[in-house]
């Protein structure tokens, strides 16, 4: 029996030891794989003289390639050709295209050429009042005769369904899009509609012509169709799967393009682009490839779509795209062996939310540095149950078992505890590079600044904002006892009237705590319970005099910590308000050059009402919001590597895309002020139409700032002084606590002792 | 007994029952919420829920009856994320693999704690006591260290191990092995059995009702570990389903309800089972007395 | 004597033998991290070098760990004996109640399967100030109060804390009394004794071990309150609600490694003087 005993216990303790072996053994081996060696470089290809919007790029049947390009104000298109991709010779259109032949109707030309040079153009009439779309179309064969052909697509008078999309199967076989991405096969004699491919009952997100197939992509299927026979080819679920995954929830990217691109490999496979890279599926095949890492090369950039994709006879790619939805871009994408297929170096950086402009500048430095790969670790998806606290308790963790991040983006971190624990890098010099080649607005940088040195610098940041008549804006926009006394006096002469704009006890607690925050702050470092009493008396008698409407606000939802901080940057939502006058005066934090330009496109579209715009300071000092807090990992082994994503990060460049961020780097500042905003050289971004109060429309057309503007935006951004409080313990109970006095559920005393309760016993900590 | 005392008895039996019923229903109303919430659609969710979570005025009035009852919600957990599947098996792995492991470690564990003498015994059972008391937070990170040393970090075992050597069901155990009468055991070794045999004869079967009522605790407690795997495993494929539910916001409450439902149930059909045994454990040991 | 000596060693070998592996593991997984706090405590936060009682006198002296040992002490010594109280009664009675009672103990488990996520949002409805019990409150004319933000926060804390472990000790009240032989309750039965009298006589002292084992594991379980706790009210709740736990929380978020580390040790040795003290009250059976 003893025997048995010890037996059996051995065979325990020998059983565990084998799982722990193994699970050891598995972790080394994969630790040992050898360096695989081989990836596609990618390569910017300068566009040919007065080439403007890329309309399409295809080749042709003689297997060289195609351009075509639009002038985007003249709307007059230009072609070019080319053997191998990268020098562009203009050619000549079988007939004058840009004479105003094909517009006999004076609308808009949209032009599509088959492989084989047959065009077809597309002339779009809007309705002055409805500015509903009517089509005309008019074909040219390749001998050049001119025929109009009538394409009278389903739900044309019903719905407004219209034709959006012209497109050319390899064989020159054309096929239309509409509205709702249905795939038409017409006749190009008669105009008749053929076939019809749609999604059988499901939404079409993406519909595409490659080679001799249809594509049709919807919420779960990927449907192929010979372009020949319109037989449905058998569905792959390999291919579908792995579509649907780079897919995501998306189906436009930034530009407004398909999210997706896809074409042909000569026998018969496919390849498709997306933000995730290039991926290959041969025809029945098993797998589907991805042979082009997207995070790897500007693919990713969420800034960044693809418009057409094709693979040269050398196996290279040739991509086109749009950046930042106004510039075309066209990349190539050669294979070389000699570079690693992953990238040999890897730099952690780690956030707690997700940011559009970090995704932006990790692509812009993987396609400096291609031998590193940036691995972005985001603490919160709010996919999960991870809670901010959760996510902090994981990196702290991390950290301090030295195997930390190399970067941190510090926002709603505890960053002068990670400053005085000595957990990050003094990155002075880094800075002082960056002040000297392109400036930086010192009173940004030195948010953070300790003891002399920089720990954690704001690459980005808000400012609180205010718009509204010129004696509001200039003589009582300074602190919030003149601002609450001016509303209610203004209040007073119009009481059926909002002076300020409809905004929820939160959101107005929120945009009135950035401007008035950093006056709390005692020299002691404890915070001022005047301060915070006055701040709650004032921001209630500014909410009192805001009429609320119960039924609008149920539909929104609150809830101020989850908010992701890039949805801060509010002031565009308050100036629409001011545009529709549902309001006299916006407030809101500013945090884009693109909605400064909402800013000053309001002064103009209503000078009667004499608006200006100007900081909004609760006190003395003149705050800001520190945003993309960017530090370094004091335990990091690669600190010049590091160093030189912060550089990125901070870099002039990544305030120049996007919504043109505010960045502490002021030449990124004076680029966008020099730079015109959209294609060929317009400064015009846009317009839309608000239904106002009444219910009309009001137009509202958004233009780049004047110099004059721009200067003033300059001058007002150097005058900040003092980032405002943006500690997750302090702003907490602020917003919570204030919401329920705003409300009217807790008395100001009560307010002001629970907030300074829970204030005190962090500081206490 | 006279007919009056035994009408006093069941009254007073009736009381009791209703008394232990009221508490029953008590403890067991937020399971309607669940219930009711789970079935409820997106935009009547909105309106009972509203006055808490988006705070426009009122108070949350719970119906009894969903208005529009739907399975929408279950149908987006269960057919919309594939991801629930791979978590609903990594937690039913690790629950298996750390009660597997305690059985096996923490049973002898507590027979010898129970039924031996030896050095430092008292000594070493008052550290095991104390090793129950720190919080996880503050030995999290010397944990993690450790986990890290010998390899474990971002695998299923970085979670298990340490759970299976908690000193929880040891120290639960033990009083039920020091119960059982010395003068069986002696008897037992009279007659001439080995101290294995008597373990595995005498130790489990009397000790039955404290093995499985830990274990019961146990599965209920590893079913909804949170801090652990979320420090231990980088790796998202291995999370367990307790980390599944988001962060519940207007937008995703009925899918939150939906999916607190389908975690609950193994934990209830589980413990219900478990409960069976746990009564045939009691039965089996007061027979054999 | 010879024979004595000889036993003994077989006992402790024996001993030794079935403990083994329970001590191996824990002394890797469970005993090393536990020594590295003690280490800590003694410690800077992150240059890790010996600072001596330090720690010790800044934490003593922290007006939030004493804020936060009063709470957690207060906590203790109201919902412990409450829940003892509560679930041994429940247990007691459902154990003479036959099947129909051991299928009602399940119910009271259900608490401690719902995941936490889900107990957070239903105290939620519950506890705000919109919340179903201020509706109801004010259905019946009754001021309503903000629980979560005055000190009905701590009394808030004591419900949930029952409410989820409530089921736990039943468990194992019903499980000690299992061990009761049903032969001492005849032989008293027939001495004409009632059954309070029983209950006091034979059931009480019978149950003083699992007393003792319930009373340690009631405490430990107060420690695990503290995620819905967080959950709902945040790591700055009410000050009547503001436990160690919370303070540990926050210290770990603000890397005071030092600080915690010596709360931690501090509060093991308070702790287990007070297992010691009960160890020698209730549990004379360990000797």
């Amino acid at each position: 029996m003893k025997i048995n005993a010890k037996k059996w216990m051995a065979g325990v303790m020998a059983g565990a030891m084998v799982v722990m072996t193994l699970s050891g053994c598995s972790k080394t081996a994969e630790g040992k794989k050898e360096t695989a060696m081989g990836r596609y470089m990618e390569e910017e290809i300068n566009l040919p003289d007065g080439a403007g919007y890329l309309a399409d790029l295809q080749k042709k049947s003689d297997g060289t390639l195609r351009l075509t390009s639009m002038d985007t104000n003249s709307m007059t298109y230009t072609i070019y050709s080319s053997d191998d991709g990268k020098d562009w010779k203009q050619e000549e259109f079988p007939m004058d295209v840009n004479s105003g032949a094909l517009q006999p109707n004076g609308g808009d030309l949209y032009l599509n050429m088959s492989p084989n040079g047959e065009i077809m153009a597309r002339e779009v009439c809007y309705d002055d009042s409805t500015m509903a779309a009517s089509n005309f179309y008019h074909f040219i064969g390749m001998d050049g005769t001119l025929t109009d052909l009538t394409i009278h697509v389903p739900g044309k008078e019903t719905e407004g369904n219209e034709i959006n999309g012209v497109l050319f199967s390899k064989n020159g076989t054309l096929y239309v899009t509409d509205y709702h991405n249905i795939l038409y096969k017409i006749d190009k004699a008669t105009g008749e509609i053929a076939e019809t491919f749609d999604g059988g009952g499901e939404e079409i997100r993406v519909s595409a012509v490659v080679g001799n197939q249809c594509i049709l992509v919807t919420d779960s299927q990927v449907l192929r169709y010979d372009s020949e026979s319109g037989e449905q080819i058998k569905s792959d679920k390999v291919l579908t799967d792995q579509v649907l995954q780079s897919m995501g929830e998306r189906s436009d990217s930034y530009g407004g393009l398909p999210v997706i691109s896809f074409t042909e490999d000569k026998d018969g496979g496919l390849f498709y682009g997306c933000s995730d890279g290039v991926y290959y599926h041969a025809d029945g095949g098993s797998v589907c490839e991805q042979i082009i890492d997207g995070e790897l090369t500007s693919l990713a950039s969420p800034t960044f779509g693809i418009s057409k994709m094709i693979q040269l006879d050398d196996g290279s790619f040739l991509i086109a795209g749009l950046e930042n939805g106004e510039t075309s871009k066209l990349l190539r994408y050669t294979y070389d062996a000699k570079t690693p297929t992953v990238p040999d170096q890897e730099l952690k950086v780690y956030s707690l939310e997700d940011q559009s402009f970090l995704r932006q500048a990790i692509s812009l430095f993987q396609k400096n540095h291609p031998d590193t790969y940036i691995n972005l670790e985001i603490g919160v998806t709010g996919e999960d149950g991870v809670t901010r606290e959760d996510a902090l308790r994981t990196l702290n963790t991390d950290i301090l078992a030295g195997k930390g991040p190399d970067v941190l983006i510090m926002d709603g971190m505890p960053i002068n505890s990670y400053i005085q624990k000595n957990m990050l890098l003094d990155i002075t010099n880094v800075v002082k590079k960056i002040k000297k080649s392109d400036g930086m607005l010192e009173s940004v940088t030195d948010a953070y600044k300790t003891d002399g040195k920089l720990y954690a610098v704001p690459a980005k940041f808000y400012v609180p904002m205010i718009e509204g008549d010129g004696d509001t804006v200039t003589n009582f926009a300074g602190n919030l006892k003149n601002l609450a006394d001016r509303v209610e006096a203004l209040k007073a002469e119009n009481p059926q009237q909002s002076v300020l704009l409809r905004m929820s006890a939160e959101e107005l607690l929120c945009e009135l705590f950035y401007a008035d925050s950093a006056n709390w702050v005692q020299k002691d470092g404890s915070i001022s319970e005047d301060k915070v009493r006055d701040f709650l008396t004032q921001t209630d008698r500014l909410y009192k005099t805001i009429v609320q409407n119960d039924a609008e606000n149920s539909e929104y939802t609150s809830n101020y910590s989850t908010e992701m901080s890039n949805t801060r940057d509010t002031i565009a939502r308050y100036i629409m308000g001011l545009v529709t006058g549902e309001g006299k005066i916006g407030i809101g934090n500013l945090g884009s050059i693109m909605n400064f330009a909402t800013v000053t496109s309001a002064q103009e579209k209503m000078p009667e009402a004499g608006l200006q715009y100007g900081l909004l300071d609760g006190g003395e000092k003149k705050s800001f919001v520190p945003s993309v807090i960017v530090g370094i990992n004091s335990g990091t082994k690669q600190e010049k590597l590091a160093a030189s994503f912060v550089e990125t990060v901070l870099g002039g460049e990544t305030g120049t895309q996007g919504d043109y961020l505010l960045s502490a780097n002021k030449k990124a500042l004076d680029t966008v002020k020099e730079m015109p905003w959209g294609a060929n050289g317009t400064d015009e971004i846009g317009g839309m139409a608000i239904s106002s109060e009444d219910g009309t429309m009001v137009e509202f057309l958004i233009k780049k700032p004047s110099k004059e503007d721009m200067g003033s935006l300059t001058s007002m951004l150097e005058s900040l002084d003092s980032p405002c409080i943006n500690d997750a313990a302090i702003v907490d109970p602020v917003m919570e606590q204030g919401t329920a006095y705003l409300d009217g559920e807790q008395s100001l005393e009560d307010t002001v002792t629970n907030i300074m309760q829970k204030i005190n016993l962090y500081l206490n900590e | 007994m006279t007919k009056k005392h035994n009408r006093q008895m069941h009254a007073k039996k009736y009381i009791i029952w209703a008394v232990l019923f009221a508490a029953g229903f008590l403890v067991c109303y937020p399971i309607f919420f669940l219930v009711i919430g789970s079935l409820m659609g997106q935009v009547e969710l909105k309106e009972v829920l509203g006055p808490v979570l988006s705070g426009n005025g009122g108070y949350v009035n719970f119906p009894f009856m969903p208005l529009f009852p739907t399975l929408r919600n279950y149908v987006g957990v269960l057919m919309d994320s594939p991801e629930f599947f791979v978590m609903f098996w990594n937690s039913v792995k690790t629950t298996g693999a750390i009660l597997l492991g305690q059985f096996l470690v923490s049973v002898p564990g507590a027979w010898g704690f129970a039924r031996y003498d030896f050095p430092f015994k008292r000594m070493l059972f008052t550290l095991y006591i104390l090793l129950m008391m720190m919080p996880f937070q503050v030995t999290m990170l010397s944990g993690y260290l450790v986990l890290d040393n010998i390899g474990l970090l971002d695998t299923l075992w970085a979670v298990i191990l340490p759970a299976v050597f908690s000193t929880f069901p040891v120290f639960i155990m033990y009083q039920f092995f020091v119960g059982i009468p010395k003068a069986i055991i002696e008897s037992a070794r009279i007659d001439g059995a080995g101290e294995l045999q008597i373990f595995l004869i005498f130790g489990l079967r009397l000790g039955a009702p404290g093995i499985l009522s830990a274990m019961v605790l146990g599965f209920l407690e590893y079913w909804n570990l949170i801090e652990q795997p979320l420090t231990y495993l980088k790796d998202q494929s291995l999370w367990p389903l307790s980390l599944y539910l988001p962060n519940i916001s207007l937008e995703q409450a009925g899918t939150a309800f939906a999916a607190s439902l389908l975690t609950l149930i193994p934990a209830l059909l589980v413990f219900l089972g478990g409960q069976e045994y746990l009564e045939q454990g009691i039965m089996a040991a007061a027979v054999k007395e | 004597m010879c024979v004595y000596n000889s036993n003994k060693r077989k006992n402790t070998f024996h001993g030794l033998f079935f403990i083994l592996p329970s001590m191996v593991g824990v002394s890797v997984f469970i005993l090393i991290p536990y020594l590295d706090v003690v280490r800590r405590s003694f410690a800077g936060a992150v240059s890790q070098t010996f600072t001596g009682v330090q720690n010790y006198i800044t934490v003593l002296t922290n007006p939030a760990f004493r804020l936060a040992c009063k709470n957690t002490v207060r906590f203790a010594a109201v919902c412990i004996p409450l829940l003892i109280v509560l679930s041994l009664a429940i247990a007691v009675f459902l154990q003479r109640q036959g099947p129909w009672g051991q299928r009602l103990k399940s119910v009271y488990l259900i608490p401690m399967a719902i995941p936490a996520a889900s107990v957070v949002l239903i105290w939620k409805l519950v506890f705000d100030r919109h919340g179903l019990l201020n509706g109801i409150l004010s259905g019946l004319h009754v001021n309503t109060m903000d629980w979560m933000n005055t000190g009905a926060a701590f009394w808030v804390l004591v419900f949930s804390y029952i409410w989820k472990n409530l089921g736990y000790d039943v468990i194992l009240w019903i499980a000690g009394l299992g061990t009761i032989s049903e032969n001492i309750y005849e032989a008293a039965r027939v001495d004409g004794a009632g059954e309070w009298n029983l209950f006091l006589r034979i059931t009480m002292p019978n149950l003083l071990p699992s007393l003792y084992t319930i009373s340690v594991l009631s405490f430990l379980n107060s420690f695990k309150v503290f995620r819905e706790a967080y959950l709902v009210a945040g790591d700055y709740p009410n000050d009547s609600m503001y436990l160690l736990q919370h303070l540990y929380n926050n210290w770990f978020r603000d890397l005071s490694m030092d600080k915690m580390a010596a709360g931690a040790v501090l509060m093991t040795v308070v702790v287990s003087l007070l297992v010691l003290l009960l160890e020698k009250a209730w549990g004379k059976d360990i000797e």
